[in-house]
């Protein structure tokens, strides 16, 4: 395996008395890279976290993360964790809990002085430093979880869920704190069922189950490539319906007709200007030729069916 | 380092949930009680005379008094180290606040020691607070000072480690309910060895020769579990040259130094398979 890569995994397997969480997960993921890691409850997504920071030893695989084996203390030196079931030292405070993880990341007093009220302040929290967190409500616990994952300025931050106990305004903070740390060049491992979060969030995400990528997507690229497209049309000439449905099926596939308009599934966007020349030259009057925005959720439909996923 | 900031945390955990209050309340109750006991015995020796007019050393009055102390005092402390250090791996473990702290870059051998020597610290403080307060107090009311105090002092000590090293090794890989079934049924097993080793020892000094297995069954259970037979040597040591309470409350055999090397071996090597075991678990 190369270094180049913040997480490298291969053929990576977890069994838990032979029930497998895990099956054979193939993930690389790049330096400054927000990832997203999907997929259905029970597709193993937590259990790979729980891998690549040493929590859950593999049954077969390896990994990598910032170029050392998993399992070596000094590459979570640079990792930062907010674990999915947020639960912490609850007789401690705020501050003296960020604190108490400062020292174990091997953190100088002087640091910590400056880092934990920053953090603190960024993760709106200020007000409750001194305050137990057995007091703190699940948002607020999440949030001074996030301030954890954060404290060493990491190299990577795995988040499991991190915004499953938040209000709007905190899942805008966390959406907010995300790209921070893209710009500052930090790894994000982001695991959320939030979909419409993680299209605004992530450069790329994958799409596991049964702890097996099935499928990889650049959200750069989710405008681009095939979607489907709704055309409307004046009354036909006398050209054949079917005939005009196999033609457009020249452009993709699953043209259909339905009522007055069509429905198709261009193979690429870039064939459209293609697709209305072509409308034209057979004498349709064309009114509209619409592409339909396909959102990570369509995707993830799509994708990982909708038989209940498990 | 690490190992300090766990051990401090452990430390702290007890400040805060009020488990060092817990101890402390619970000391003071018993040596004010062990207290009143002495004064209506010593009301007692005033107006009626010492025992020893009539054929009884005092010394050995005196003894046998501050033994019954040490013999609750070292039954609490057992209970106490298990009933503090039971939770601590399994809780953290099921709750999942292990999880954040595992992750950081120490090992999970520092976690397990560190709190281990936080467990040790507390069970420190009982042991002289308890032990040592019941000597004190003896020696306040009475001037008695039993021989070999501090040895009497260190095996109570050190028989709180081997259930504290229990503890931890079922921590690692039981529910917090087993592993205090665990440590009870260790305490409840060395217990009764002992006195059916005893009773043997008792039927050998009379002659009677089938009280071999008894010997062996004792032998056995503080092979698992040796704290009886440190109890019986902390006994020993204290009672020196007071033939009848030696003989009263040991049996025949007296454990040699071989169950004090033993008992260390024990307190370490069953430490030492819980970082082992806690390594090895999944989080
Ligand atoms: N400690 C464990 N013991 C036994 N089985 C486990 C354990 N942890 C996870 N599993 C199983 O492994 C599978 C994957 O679980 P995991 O928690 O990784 O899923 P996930 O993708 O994080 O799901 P979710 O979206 O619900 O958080 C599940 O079927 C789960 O039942
Ligand atoms: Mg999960």
């Amino acid at each position: 395996m190369s270094a180049t890569y913040t997480i490298e995994t291969s053929h990576l397997r977890k069994e838990y008395n032979r029930k497998v969480a895990v099956a054979d997960l193939d993930l690389q993921v790049e330096p400054g890279e927000v990832f997203g890691f999907l997929g259905p409850n029970g597709a193993g997504k937590t259990t790979s976290i729980k891998m690549l920071l040493g929590l859950a030893a593999p049954t077969k695989g390896e990994a990598q993360l910032l170029g050392k084996p998993i399992g070596d203390p000094a590459s979570r030196a640079r990792a930062g964790f907010l674990p999915e079931h947020f639960r912490f030292h609850d007789w401690l405070t705020g501050q003296e809990f960020l604190h108490l993880h400062g020292q174990l990341y091997g953190m100088r007093e002087v640091d910590r002085k400056q880092r934990v009220p920053e953090l603190l302040k960024r993760v709106g929290l200020e007000e409750y430093a001194h305050q137990r967190l057995r007091g703190y409500s699940k948002g607020m616990l999440q949030r001074v979880g996030l301030a954890q994952a954060l404290l060493n300025r990491p190299a990577v931050v795995f988040l499991d869920e991190p915004t499953s106990g938040l209000d709007p305004v905190g899942r805008i903070l966390v959406r907010d704190i995300i790209r921070e740390l893209r710009a500052e060049g930090t790894t994000v491992f982001l695991n959320s069922h939030l979909l419409s979060e993680v299209e605004v969030t992530c450069d790329r995400v994958v799409f596991i189950k049964h702890g097996v990528v099935i499928k990889t997507v650049a959200l750069k690229d989710i405008g681009q490539g095939a979607a489907p497209v709704e055309i409307r049309t004046g009354p036909l000439p006398s050209t054949d319906r079917s005939e005009l449905l196999n033609g457009l099926n020249r452009f993709g596939h699953d043209a259909r007709a339905d009522g007055d308009h069509f429905q198709l599934i261009v193979e690429d966007r870039h064939r459209l200007p293609e697709l209305a020349r072509w409308l034209i030259g057979q004498g349709i009057d064309l009114y509209a030729l619409t592409p339909q925005h396909v959102s990570l959720e369509d995707m993830f439909l799509q994708i990982v069916g909708t038989d209940g996923g498990l | 380092m690490s190992i300090g900031v766990i051990a401090k945390l452990t430390l702290r955990e007890a400040v805060r949930r009020k488990v060092l209050w817990g101890l402390l309340i619970l000391s003071g109750i018993f040596l004010v009680l062990y207290t009143l006991g002495w004064v209506f015995v010593k009301e007692g020796l005033v107006k009626f005379g010492p025992p020893a007019s009539r054929a009884v050393d005092l010394r050995v009055f005196y003894n046998f008094l501050m033994m019954a102390g040490l013999y609750t005092a070292n039954f609490l402390i057992v209970m106490l180290s298990v009933l503090i250090s039971v939770d601590t791996l399994a809780g953290e473990i099921s709750s999942g606040t292990i999880q954040s702290i595992a992750v950081k870059p120490l090992g999970r051998r520092q976690i397990v020691i560190g709190k281990w020597l936080g467990f040790v610290v507390l069970l420190g403080l009982c042991t002289l607070l308890l032990a040592g307060g019941v000597m004190l107090i003896t020696l306040l009311v009475s001037g008695y000072v039993p021989p070999n105090p501090l040895s009497g002092v260190i095996l109570m000590f050190l028989e709180a480690l081997l259930f504290l090293s229990a503890t931890f090794l079922g921590g690692t890989r039981l529910s917090t309910l087993a592993n205090g079934v665990l440590g009870f049924g260790l305490f409840g097993l060395a217990f009764i060895g002992g006195f059916i080793e005893q009773i043997g020892g008792f039927a050998q000094q009379f002659g009677v020769s089938s009280s071999e297995a008894a010997t062996q069954i004792g032998r056995l259970t503080s092979l698992i579990m040796p704290s009886e037979a440190l109890w019986r040597r902390a006994l020993s040591d204290m009672a020196e040259g007071l033939n009848p309470i030696r003989a009263m409350t040991i049996g025949a055999s007296t454990p040699d130094n071989g169950v004090i090397v033993y008992a260390v071996v024990y307190v370490v090597v069953l430490l030492l398979i819980a970082v082992r075991s806690f390594q090895r678990r999944d989080l």
